[in-house]
C-alpha cells in the first residue's frame, strides 16, 4: 500500500473502529475492572476488593442455582431447536414443490421480534384461556388447567419452548446450506451401487453436514447461554427463581438490587465461558472451511 | 425396487411423504403466528372457551383501540426512527470499512476484522452495565440518540461481514478502469462499487432495522420517560404476568411483528447467504 491509499483506507476504517471501540470495547474493559471493585450505589466511592466478588461467587446458592439452570436451559434449547432445524431442512431439501413458499414460511419464526413471540406463547400458554391447555384437555389424558408460567416445575420448559422456536430457523438455513454442499455425485455413485436412502442418508449426508453440524451446534449454545431478554419479558427470573439463568441473575444483580461489582464479576464469569465456545467456534468454522 | 419405473414410483412417493411432512410443519410450527393473527381479529366477547379455531365474527376493533386508547402510535414512531436512524448510521460507517477490508490487506486490517467478530461473542449483560455508566457520564441516559448509537455499534460487525463478501463479487476491473477514466480510489468506489452492491445494502440494512426494531433490552434499561418508550417496552408493559387485554395486546403484537416479516420476505435470499457465508468462512 502506498502511503495515500494506507491514510484513505484508516480513514475509512475510522468511523466504525471509533463507535465499536467506544460503544463496546471500552465497556467491556470497564466491566472487567468494575469486576474487581465493590462499588455502593450512593455514599463512599468504590473500593478495590481483587477477586473476592468471584470468591463470594462460587459460595452463593443463588450462583450456584442460576449455573444449573443456564446448563439445563441451554441444552434444551440447544437439542430441541437444532432437532427442528435439521429436520426442516432435510425436509425442505427433499420436496421439491413448494420448496421457495415453504421455506419462507418455515423461517418466519426468525423474523418475529422476541417480546412479540414471547407474548403469543404466553397466550397461548394462559393457565385459564390458553390453546395449548384447551387441546391438551381433548386428549383427556392432562388436566384441565395447566399452569405453565406459574409453576416452578414447568416454567423452564415453556421459556424453552419459546427460545427452540426462536433459533430453529437460523439451524435449519445453516443446515440446509450445509446439504447444499453435499456433492451430488455421491448420491449417484450410491445409488448405482444400489444403496437405500437410509444408506445414504447414513453414509453421505450425515457425514457431510458434520461439519456446519458442529458450527449450528456451538452458535446455538452461545446465543442460548446468553440470552436475556426472552427469558426476562417471559418470567423475569421465576417463578421462584425457576428461569434465573446466569445472564437474568447478572441483570437483577445490577438493575435492582444495583450491586455492580458483584453483577460485573458474574459477567465476566461469563464472558470467561463465552470466550471458550468462541474459540471452539473459529476452530470448527476452520475446519468446516477446509472441508468443503 | 422393479427397474426403472418402480424406482420413479418409489422417488414420486418419498417426494409426496416429504411434501406432506412439510406441510405438517408449516401447520405446527406457525400455528403461534396464526393464533396471533386470529385472536387480534376477534369481535365477540374477550375471551372464548373452548377457543374459536377460524374467525366467527371477524372485526378490526382491538386494532383500533390499541391506536386510540394505548400510545402506540407513539412507541412505533419512536421505534421507526431509531431504527431508521442507526440503519442510516450503520450502513454510512459500515460500507467503507467493508470495502477497505474487502480491498486491502494488512496484519492491522486482519486484526481489526478479527476483532469486529469477536463483538458478536460478547453477552450483552456484561456490556449493559459499564455502557449504562458511560451514558450516564455523557448525558445519553433517557435518550432516543444513546438508543441509535448501541444499536448502530451492534449492526456494524454483521453488516461489515455482509457487505464484505458483496464487494468481494465486483470485479476490481471495474475500478481500475474507473481509475484510467480519472477516478480516484474513493470515486471509483462511490460511483462504481456501490451501486453495483444494492441488493448487499438493502440486505444489510434490513439486518440493521431488525435489529434495532426488535431489541427490548437496551430500551428497557436505558429509557425512562413512557413517551420515549420503543414499542418492545410499551408491548411488554401492556402485560406484565396477568394479561387482561390479550386482544389487544395481539393486534399490537401483530402490527409491530409486520415491518420486520415484511423486510424479511424480501430480502431473506441475501441475509441467509450473508450469514451462513460468514458462519462457514468464519
Amino acid at each position: 500500500m502506498t502511503a495515500s491509499t494506507r491514510r484513505l483506507a484508516f480513514g475509512l476504517v475510522a468511523p466504525a473502529a471509533i463507535l465499536i471501540g467506544v460503544v463496546l470495547f471500552y465497556p467491556i474493559l470497564h466491566g472487567v475492572w468494575m469486576s474487581l471493585f465493590d462499588i455502593p450505589l450512593l455514599g463512599p466511592p468504590p473500593r478495590y476488593v481483587g477477586l473476592s466478588n468471584f470468591a463470594n461467587l462460587v459460595m452463593r446458592d443463588d450462583f450456584r442455582h442460576a449455573f444449573k439452570v443456564t446448563l439445563a436451559y441451554t441444552a434444551g434449547t440447544v437439542v430441541t431447536a437444532f432437532g427442528i432445524g435439521f429436520l426442516v431442512a432435510i425436509l425442505l431439501n427433499a420436496a421439491i414443490f413448494a420448496r421457495p413458499i415453504a421455506r419462507t414460511l418455515l423461517l418466519l419464526p426468525w423474523a418475529i421480534p422476541e417480546v412479540v413471540a414471547v407474548l403469543v406463547f404466553a397466550w397461548m400458554l394462559d393457565f385459564q384461556w390458553g390453546v395449548l391447555n384447551y387441546l391438551l384437555s381433548l386428549t383427556g389424558y392432562f388436566p384441565p388447567k395447566i399452569g405453565w408460567l406459574l409453576s416452578p416445575d414447568l416454567a423452564l420448559y415453556a421459556v424453552m419452548a419459546v427460545t427452540a422456536w426462536k433459533d430453529y430457523p437460523l439451524a435449519a438455513v445453516m443446515i440446509l446450506a450445509g446439504l447444499q454442499g453435499i456433492p451430488q455425485d455421491l448420491y449417484e455413485a450410491a445409488r448405482v451401487d444400489g444403496a437405500t436412502s437410509f444408506q445414504e442418508f447414513r453414509h453421505i449426508t450425515l457425514p457431510g453436514l458434520r461439519p456446519i453440524s458442529a458450527v449450528v451446534f456451538l452458535l446455538l449454545t452461545l446465543y442460548s447461554f446468553k440470552r436475556v431478554a426472552l427469558i426476562y419479558i417471559m418470567t423475569a427470573g421465576g417463578p421462584s427463581r425457576a428461569t434465573e439463568t446466569l445472564s437474568v441473575l447478572t441483570y437483577l444483580e445490577g438493575f435492582k438490587f444495583f450491586r455492580m461489582g458483584s453483577a460485573a464479576a458474574i459477567g465476566v464469569a461469563m464472558l470467561a465461558v463465552t470466550l471458550v465456545f468462541t474459540l471452539f467456534y473459529y476452530r470448527f468454522t476452520m475446519a468446516a472451511e477446509s472441508a468443503t | 425396487m422393479t427397474g426403472r419405473r418402480g424406482y420413479r414410483a418409489y422417488r414420486q412417493g418419498r417426494m409426496a411423504a416429504a411434501n406432506l411432512a412439510v406441510l405438517v410443519l408449516i401447520v405446527v410450527l406457525l400455528f403461534p403466528i396464526y393464533w396471533m393473527l386470529i385472536s387480534s381479529l376477534r369481535g365477540e366477547s374477550q375471551f372464548s372457551f373452548p377457543p374459536k379455531f377460524l374467525p366467527t365474527h371477524p372485526s378490526a376493533t382491538s386494532y383500533v383501540q390499541i391506536f386510540t386508547q394505548k400510545p402506540l402510535g407513539t412507541w412505533l414512531l419512536n421505534s421507526t426512527m431509531v431504527s431508521l436512524a442507526s440503519t442510516m448510521l450503520s450502513i454510512a460507517v459500515s460500507a467503507p470499512t467493508a470495502f477497505v477490508l474487502s480491498r486491502f490487506r494488512s496484519a492491522a486490517l486482519t486484526s481489526f476484522s478479527i476483532a469486529i467478530l469477536a463483538t458478536q461473542m460478547l453477552p450483552a449483560t456484561l456490556l449493559v452495565i459499564p455502557m449504562y455508566f458511560l451514558f450516564r457520564t455523557l448525558r445519553l441516559l433517557d435518550s432516543l440518540a444513546g438508543l441509535v448509537l448501541v444499536y448502530t455499534a451492534f449492526a456494524i460487525p454483521l453488516s461489515v461481514w455482509i457487505l464484505r463478501g458483496f464487494f468481494d463479487t465486483i470485479p476490481r476491473d471495474l475500478e481500475e478502469s474507473a481509475k484510467i477514466d480519472g477516478c480516484t480510489e474513493l470515486t471509483a468506489f462511490l460511483r462504481i462499487t456501490l451501486p453495483l452492491s444494492l441488493p448487499g445494502l438493502a440486505a444489510t440494512g434490513v439486518f440493521a432495522f431488525v435489529l434495532a426494531w426488535n431489541d427490548f433490552f437496551f430500551a428497557k434499561t436505558f429509557i425512562n420517560s413512557q413517551w420515549k418508550w420503543v414499542v418492545p417496552v410499551g408491548l411488554s408493559s401492556l402485560s406484565g404476568w396477568y394479561v387482561l387485554e390479550w386482544q389487544q395486546t395481539m393486534a399490537a403484537s401483530a402490527v409491530f411483528a409486520l415491518p420486520p416479516a415484511i423486510a424479511f420476505l424480501f430480502v431473506q435470499r441475501y441475509l441467509v447467504g450473508g450469514l451462513t457465508g460468514g458462519a462457514v468462512k468464519g
